[in-house]
């Protein structure tokens, strides 16, 4: 069973090594492109099969020319309206920082 | 690397992924399965860590994640295909869902899949596709137990290639 990844963080996916991947710059929550851009999201798959085709080196990873429009940009939609649970007090964002500087991801 | 999607973000949240611990895996080769045949003639399955689910099964456990914020549920949900606008849901806590609520498809484009099958691009599609919850800060557990039970399960339904999208 092969695979390919679509991506927003190639900064990441490139450390943790994945065979095939695609990267592209849209906001989370809209990674294939605005609801309802049928154009966009089949433009995407499209790449996504050429790289399951094409890719024969292991940690391909190709990036994707599009880019957000400005002006949905200034927008910012895309932060959800309940920050995120780590971010909702000063003792648990000191949790947070203590995992990043000393933490097992593996415990 | 020019995409750049750390713009998206607030700047305590870029600066904690340049300096996150990641899982160590410089030591491993990347893992590599060739296609088999043309994606034309290609049975596809996809996976989403958008926390998708049907409205009538178990959502994912944001409230121990909102109790314990270094925990995220490991598990995941099979979606059976064909799954309709009206019936997905979303639980995660780290992207803005009411987007994917509008239209699932800008983060699980399962209707888009489905048009290349009928056009003849893709050569069909598995009667699951899986989804779990991507915020899993310690993935012991997800890569250890889940994720092999996941795979398990796609290769079950047959499938030769699958596409896995972050959110």
């Amino acid at each position: 069973m092969a695979s390919v990844s679509l991506t927003q963080m190639p900064y990441v996916t490139q450390k943790i090594g994945v065979p095939r991947a695609v990267a592209v710059e849209f906001p989370f929550g809209m990674i294939w492109g605005l609801p309802n851009d049928r154009i966009m999201h089949r433009t995407i798959l499209m790449h996504l099969l050429d790289a399951a085709e094409n890719i024969k080196r292991p940690g391909t990873i190709v990036e994707l020319p599009y880019t957000w429009p400005e002006d949905l940009t200034e927008k910012r939609d895309w932060f959800p309206k309940e920050p995120p649970p780590w971010l909702t007090s000063k003792e648990k964002i000191q949790q947070m920082l203590d995992f990043i500087q000393s933490g097992n991801p593996l415990e | 690397m020019t995409v750049n999607s750390f713009k998206f973000m607030s700047k305590t949240l870029a600066d904690s992924l340049k300096v996150w611990p990641y899982v160590d895996t410089s030591g491993e080769e990347i893992p590599w399965t060739s296609l088999k045949k043309p994606v034309r003639d290609c049975r596809i399955a996809m996976v989403s860590s958008g926390g998708f689910y049907h409205r009538s099964d178990i959502p994912f456990d944001l409230e121990r994640e909102r109790r314990e914020p270094l925990w995220g549920d490991p598990s995941y949900r099979e979606i059976r295909r064909g799954i309709t606008q009206a019936d997905i849901r979303a639980a995660h806590l780290h992207y803005e869902n009411a987007h994917a609520m509008q239209d699932f498809n800008c983060m699980f484009p399962l209707a888009m899949l489905e048009e290349l099958y009928r056009d003849g691009t893709i050569g069909g599609i598995t009667e699951f596709h899986l989804s779990f919850m991507g915020y899993q800060p310690k993935p012991g557990t997800f890569i250890r137990e889940v994720a092999p039970k996941m795979a398990e399960r796609l290769m079950e339904w047959g499938a030769d290639l699958v596409l896995l999208s972050s959110g």
